[in-house]
């Protein structure tokens, strides 16, 4: 049996062996003598290839794979000869330069359908997504989940006036990183201050505060009069602003004036982001995408669903070369790790 | 009192529910509602096994278009949109003919010292 180290959980990840070479893992339903890694890179382009799949231990196989650094991503599915194993019809992801999170997903408990833990498990491992910051409208649905089986981490749902304090207090104790705020589906201004208690909270356990960004209620005007009065506590604009161009720009404008305001980019296309990181600086985005409320095919859906013109898989891969390496590995991952104070480490470590 | 208030209820159909939320709009004289334009989509809080409620606050009054004059009688349009087992469902469209000014004297009427309508009655629901 060859020893190595797995870096990433899932079907699929990295694998470490004993000279420090990274292997391709596969922990899937496939096995035998004859499994084999079918493969391209960033976004199947030509050439594709084929390697054999190598067992390492029970339910283990992996393979090695050349110029991994050459490229972003490895875009991959399993066969034993027989059968494919293809995530569902997604394909597998795994990004070559970082571990990605996904800084904005939804989970609504156990259930079979597109916000259940099974589309959000096959809609992450399509996109190479290895961990994620969840909420949900009921925060006892995420109670009634394996968390730790995904690398989800919840946030706390609040709606000022009807949330105890004490158990936002008792969440936050117990494994949630941070508060979601919804000002548009909950019926209040982003800067009331009866969210100042539970802000305060925040505050005291040193985590993040995500707020939904939209025209009215939860307009970036008003989160940022929000932030203004806790200027210790990060914000999180999710969506930056989920409307037109102008609300965007107005969003980053706060952002660059307002040292604890922080921009999520879900529905934003990569152009967008790209412009999005040139404004407030790689260090003030983080990449979201909402999954999976399309679904199984979130990442990859076609026709595409951000903005009826991009899939998040295909506008990542813009978006991580545009970005660089070092902005990309802030933007896919450690500005998340760092605002929800997870594991800092952008490989291996998510928690 | 410068908006109406509502309250509707949902009883959940099955114990795999996992949220439901109502989306409403306000349209005058039978009209059909922009529902693009006007749409308020509010979460249903669980009051009791089973039972969701919410009070919605709405206009006292809308403007017809045809008119241009402040109409007190509009219709409320509403559905609920229902996550289940991670699935989102939605139910048929309600349209409620409503007459605020009706309402208003009712409540006057019955409960002069009736308190005012404020988030701490939303929170005694919860």
């Amino acid at each position: 049996m060859r020893r190595g180290s797995e870096l990433v959980a899932g079907a699929l990840g990295w694998w470490q062996d004993e000279t420090g070479a990274r292997c391709v893992a596969y922990r899937g339903p496939l096995e035998g003598a004859n499994l084999r890694l079918h493969y391209g890179f960033d976004g199947w382009r030509e050439p594709i290839h084929e390697t054999r799949l190598e067992s390492v231990g029970p339910g283990l196989a992996v393979a090695q794979v050349p110029e991994l650094d050459a490229h972003l991503a490895l875009d991959c599915a399993v066969t034993d000869g027989e059968r494919w194993d293809n995530n569902g019809g997604v394909d597998y992801r795994l990004w070559t330069g970082f571990d990605a999170l996904d800084a904005h997903m939804h989970l609504s408990g156990p259930g079979t359908g597109a916000l259940g833990m099974r589309s959000l498990a096959i809609a992450m491992a399509s996109a190479g997504m290895v961990c994620g910051i969840s909420s949900w409208l009921d925060n006892r649905a995420l109670d009634r989940v394996d968390r730790a089986a995904l690398r989800i981490f919840p946030l706390v749902w609040v709606r000022p006036g009807d949330t105890e304090l004490e158990e936002v207090r008792g969440r936050l104790e117990t494994g949630a990183v941070g508060l979601k705020l919804h000002p548009t589906v909950d019926g209040y201004p982003a800067h009331d201050s009866a969210l100042d208690p539970y802000i305060a909270i925040a505050e005291e356990k040193r985590c993040p505060v995500a707020c939904h960004s939209a025209p009215g209620e939860a307009d970036p005007d008003n989160i940022r009069r929000l932030a203004e009065r806790f200027p210790a506590v990060p914000f999180i604009l999710y969506h930056t602003y989920l409307g037109p161009h102008e609300g965007r720009r107005r969003a980053a404008a706060h952002v660059r004036e307002q040292s604890n305001l922080h921009l999520e980019t879900s529905w934003c296309r990569a152009d967008v982001v790209i412009r999005l990181v040139g404004e407030v600086g790689a260090g003030r985005v983080l990449f979201g995408s909402d999954a999976s409320i399309d679904g199984p095919t979130h990442y990859d859906r076609h026709p595409p669903n951000v903005e009826g013109r991009e899939t998040y898989n295909a506008g990542l891969l813009t978006l991580v070369e545009a970005l660089g390496p070092d902005a990309a590995r802030a933007v896919m991952g450690d500005n998340a790790r760092r605002l929800f104070r997870l594991n800092g480490n952008s490989r291996g470590n998510s928690r | 009192m410068n908006y109406h208030v509502v309250d509707k209820e949902y009883r959940d159909f099955a114990d795999d529910i996992e949220a439901v939320s109502i989306h409403y709009a306000c349209a005058p004289g039978g009209a059909e509602p922009d529902w693009d334009k006007d749409r308020v989509t509010r979460f249903m809080p669980l009051v009791e096994p089973g039972v969701r409620r919410l009070r919605l606050k709405l206009p006292a009054q809308l403007v017809d278009p045809q008119s241009g004059l402040p109409v007190s009688a509009y219709t409320l349009s509403y559905y609920f949109e229902v996550w289940r087992g991670g699935d989102r469902q939605y139910s048929q469209i309600y349209n409620e003919a409503l007459d605020t000014r009706a309402q208003a004297a009712r409540v006057r009427a019955a409960a002069s010292a009736a308190r005012p309508r404020s988030r701490k009655r939303s929170r005694e629901i919860q």
